[in-house]
């Protein structure tokens, strides 16, 4: 029985998506995707590991990952701060955790009211984003995770970052 | 018939349980050249075969069938003691097993047009099956060997009142003994498929039940087909093609169905067990089959030809078979109610034979096979899940344990306090068990490797033209499953190097006074947390003086060293790359890359360690000693500015504070003095580019050596000894000297430092260096 995902009282009309802002903008990710999220913990550095990784942290025994959403998207790097999270997620069967300056809310939308990127809206590339939604006076910005935490997509960024320097 | 598509599920099933039974099956066949008369072990492989073949026949997997059957058949006239198995006969049955095994890889990739064994060889094993011998030279020495033609009809058939006829046939001695197990499968089949008519009455259950019994009926119309009978074949196509289509028909068609289908299972069971007695029943059975084909096809019958729920017989009788004279001498099998099979179980793979399947054991008294489980198959990938959480565990429970100790310090001696201590070290010990039996989860014995070694060294004994036997002890010896797999490269290696340069040709060892049969030992036992592995063979031994003079040449060692060197000493060279004494390049050996990929794989791989001991005449001793596991290692913590790295402890031969006057330039190199060597000296906040903002100083010197070079790397502290567990850095590194990652008492991460690697990085760097 591999239907859509429609089990959890969630109609396939409506998103479930957890919210949290980078800088000073408002992003959101589909709820699905999101394994858990955590304070900050201290990172340990790779040497001479791809660019835009911060650090690996221990996830109970796992080694994971972490990246710096904010150096991503072209930002100066996280002043980190008691709001500062660690988001983990699920992409392409791999675990991967991001930093977000601060996590909002879980918030269940309507697809209706996605509407499709308006170009150089932001400073985002806008392959990285599914679409936005305006939010009472918030403008919500939804995150493609598979363009923006792949492997492929982080080496992309890694050639492209090193061929720029 | 057409081809199945299965679930990639069942095709991974089979290729896992089939794949060791043609494992164990090699290296069975290798013991069984030594001693051909071994009935027990020629029994096992031919059920090893058998059961192969049955399940890969349920695939539909025609060519492998093909030469697993003819092989079987071999192995079958053998069993009966009319072949003996000399060489010419071993080399053909390995030969199929290697077809079987490239299929088996076809499988594995994903292909289902399998390549098909050489004709050639299928019609030799084929005479071998029939009893036959290889060379084609008339058989009249072999009194026990019988007619090759197939299932020929010998008596006048019999005919009955009741309107059947009963022919005698007779099947050739290889299909005679299979048709028991095969009777077993049938028979398993239709007791299962008796059972599922029922449902096809009901509407809801029509669609599912008619999957089921399609699959039944296929399964038993191709064990069937091995047999050639045309009536037998009738019987069980005409149950298929009913089939087809059935839930497109109406309520009234499947009334009538439904007890045909019934009856004709029972005339299917009795023919099988007739075919046991190797008799073939005929029943003029045109007016049933004409009328399951018309009510198949969704025609009206005439009226009142059978009711709802009516029993078989009836359907037997209404269709022009008297049945009821015939109960009493063949009596029906267990109705379906009675002894129902577990559902669900495939009928194909689960058959088991008992031990002695020469015994005759009425199939129909025999109910459906139960094997007890005794072992589940794990995803490799759980249990490491599952290790990294008991980790985790250890760790909270350290901090548990310090924080009991706290409490004490702040509110006393008191019972409360007791009580958090004496939990803490219960939680203890209990992680501590689970720890180990998480990590003997992973444990498996060294056989998994050394079985496939004694068809190595037939196959290397057999192109050098030397006798070589191989012996294999403490194979039961248990390692880590990531063990065994870097083992297995250095050990092929290490037993072609023992075959092929060690042991000499028959007439060199009868000349030298030896017995021309060489020996070579596999030796393996535990050695607390280490294994050790023992090539032991009894043939030339080295020469000190031919490695040496070769070492010499190729600048390994100054021509004035070389007499200061132990013998250990200079045997080891022939580890180096491209080192090799052999005069002439074989296909076996002898380009001196092999040895190489021994110590790689032994030393920087597994964390081992070889010794090499050898006198000259008499042998050669190989000496293997591994960690149990490669996923723990004990490694030195150290502080290269504020982060902490691990080092391996095998790699490291001392920890010095230097004084001002042991660190000095070497050109623009910085070296460091010990005892009168001088070393090349790096520093680790250069290797892990550190920025200058986080420099501290770099107090101590840790002495690494790898691969017989020594270098010294700079540290900013020493921190401590620790058991590490191996984590992967996976998609996180572009490259750099870094193995892996590990989780600190403290919970932190930190990196392991790759030895090789920091080695090479350091060769550059100064060269750089040197070159600026």
């Amino acid at each position: 029985m591999q239907q859509n995902s429609s089990s959890n009282g969630q109609t396939t009309a409506q998103l479930q998506l957890v919210s949290f802002t980078v800088g000073d903008e408002l992003f959101a990710v589909d709820i699905l995707s999101v394994q858990e999220i955590n304070r900050m913990m201290s990172l340990t550095k790779v040497p001479q590991s791809i660019d835009g990784i911060e650090g690996v942290i221990n996830l109970r025994g796992r080694i994971i990952p972490v990246l710096d959403l904010r150096v991503q998207f072209g930002l100066v790097p996280s002043e980190l701060s008691e709001e500062s999270r660690i988001i983990v997620v699920e992409v392409q069967g791999n675990t991967i955790g991001f930093i977000v300056d601060s996590v909002q809310q879980v918030l269940l939308i309507d697809r209706s009211i996605i509407e499709p990127t308006p170009q150089m809206t932001t400073s985002i590339d806008s392959s990285y984003v599914d679409g936005m939604a305006k939010l009472d006076d918030d403008l919500l910005i939804l995150l493609n995770l598979d363009n923006l935490l792949s492997p492929e997509a982080l080496s992309k960024l890694s050639s492209m970052q090193r061929t720029a320097a | 018939m057409s081809m199945y598509d299965f679930d990639p599920e069942i095709m991974q099933d089979f290729l896992t349980e089939s794949g060791e039974l043609l494992e164990q099956l090699e290296s069975d066949l290798v013991v069984l050249e030594a001693d051909p008369n071994d009935l027990d072990l020629l029994n096992q492989v031919f059920r090893a075969l058998h059961t192969i073949k049955g399940s890969a026949s349920f695939l539909a997997l025609t060519n492998l069938v093909a030469i697993a059957h003819c092989t079987e058949s071999a192995l079958n006239t053998a069993r009966n003691g009319n072949l003996f198995i000399g060489k010419g006969e071993m080399d053909l049955l390995l030969a199929a097993v290697d077809i079987l095994k490239i299929q088996f890889e076809e499988l594995a990739e994903g292909e289902t047009d399998l390549t098909a064994a050489d004709p050639d060889l299928i019609a030799k094993l084929t005479i071998l099956g029939d009893g036959g011998s290889l060379d084609d030279a008339p058989a009249g020495s072999q009194d026990t060997v019988q007619a090759a033609g197939d299932t020929a009809p010998i008596c006048e058939p019999v005919t009955f009142a009741d309107g059947r006829t009963v022919t005698a046939i007779t099947f050739d001695a290889s299909k005679l003994d299979l048709i028991e197990h095969l009777a077993i499968d049938i028979e398993d089949s239709i007791t299962q498929a008796i059972a599922k008519l029922e449902e096809l009455l009901d509407k809801d259950t029509r669609t599912s039940a008619g999957c089921n019994l399609t699959e039944l009926f296929e399964d038993v119309a191709r064990t069937v087909d091995f047999f050639d009978v045309e009536e037998v074949n009738t019987l069980a196509n005409a149950l298929v093609q009913a089939l087809e289509g059935i839930d497109s028909l109406e309520d009234e068609h499947i009334i009538q169905i439904i007890p045909r289908l019934h009856a004709l299972c029972l005339l299917l069971n009795i023919q099988t067990k007739e075919l046991i007695n190797q008799r073939v029943i005929s029943w003029d059975t045109t007016t049933l089959l004409g009328r399951l084909e018309k009510a198949s096809n969704g025609d009206a019958l005439a009226q009142g030809m059978l009711e709802a729920g009516c029993d078989p017989i009836a359907a037997l009788n209404s269709d022009g078979i008297n049945f009821s004279d015939f109960e009493i001498e063949a009596p029906i099998p267990s109705t379906p109610t009675s002894e129902a099979p577990t559902p669900g179980a495939a009928p194909v793979a689960d058959v088991e034979f008992s031990d002695k399947p020469e015994e005759k054991s009425t199939p129909s008294k025999k109910g459906p096979a139960t094997i007890i489980e005794q072992t589940i198959r794990v995803e490799v990938a759980r249990l490491e899940s599952l290790m990294n959480l008991v980790g985790e565990l250890v760790l909270q429970k350290n901090r548990i344990g310090a924080m009991s100790e706290d409490i004490a310090k702040v509110i006393g001696d008191t019972d409360f306090v007791e009580q958090v201590e004496i939990t803490a070290s219960t939680l203890d010990r209990v992680t501590g068990d689970i720890q180990v039996a998480v990590m003997r989860t992973r444990m498996q014995p060294l056989d998994k490797l050394f079985g496939k070694y004694p068809r190595l060294i037939r196959d290397l004994a057999a192109k050098t033209g030397k006798n070589i036997q191989l012996e294999v002890i403490g194979g039961d010896t248990e390692v880590d499953k990531s063990v065994i797999e870097e083992l297995g490269d250095p050990m092929v290696h290490l037993l072609r190097n023992s075959a092929d340069h060690g042991v000499e040709m028959p007439d060199v060892r009868a000349a030298a006074n030896k017995s021309e049969m060489g020996t070579i030992k596999l030796i393996a036992s535990h050695d607390g947390s280490h294994v050790n592995v023992q090539i032991v063979d009894d043939g030339k031994g080295l020469s000190r003086e031919i490695i040496g003079n070769k070492a010499v040449q190729k600048g390994l060692v100054s021509k004035e060293q070389l007499p200061t060197l132990s013998n250990e000493e200079v045997f080891r060279f022939i580890l180096e790359a491209g080192f090799s004494t052999a005069d002439q390049v074989s296909d076996l050996s002898g380009r001196g890359v092999g040895m190489d990929v021994v110590r790689t794989n032994i030393e920087s791989k597994l964390k081992g360690s070889i010794a090499i001991d050898s006198v000259e005449g008499e042998g050669t001793t190989i000496s293997i000693s591994i960690p149990l596991t490669v996923a723990i290692m004990p490694a030195m913590m150290v502080a290269v500015s504020d982060e902490v790295f691990a080092i391996p402890l095998t790699n490291i031969t001392e920890i010095v504070h230097p004084t001002p006057e042991m660190l000095s330039e070497l050109g623009d190199e910085p070296v460091i003095h010990l005892r009168g060597q001088v070393y090349p000296l790096i520093s680790s906040q250069d290797i892990f580019d550190v920025p200058d903002s986080k420099r501290t100083d770099e107090d101590f010197v840790v002495v690494i050596g790898f691969n017989q070079k020594i270098i010294g790397l700079r540290v900013s502290r020493v921190i401590g000894q620790q058991e590490i567990v191996i984590k992967p850095l996976d998609g996180v590194q572009r490259d750099g000297p870094i193995s892996g990652a590990t989780v600190r008492n403290d919970g932190g991460v930190s990196l392991i430092m790759d030895i090789a690697e920091l080695m090479r990085v350091s060769r550059i760097q100064r060269t750089h260096a040197m070159s600026t």
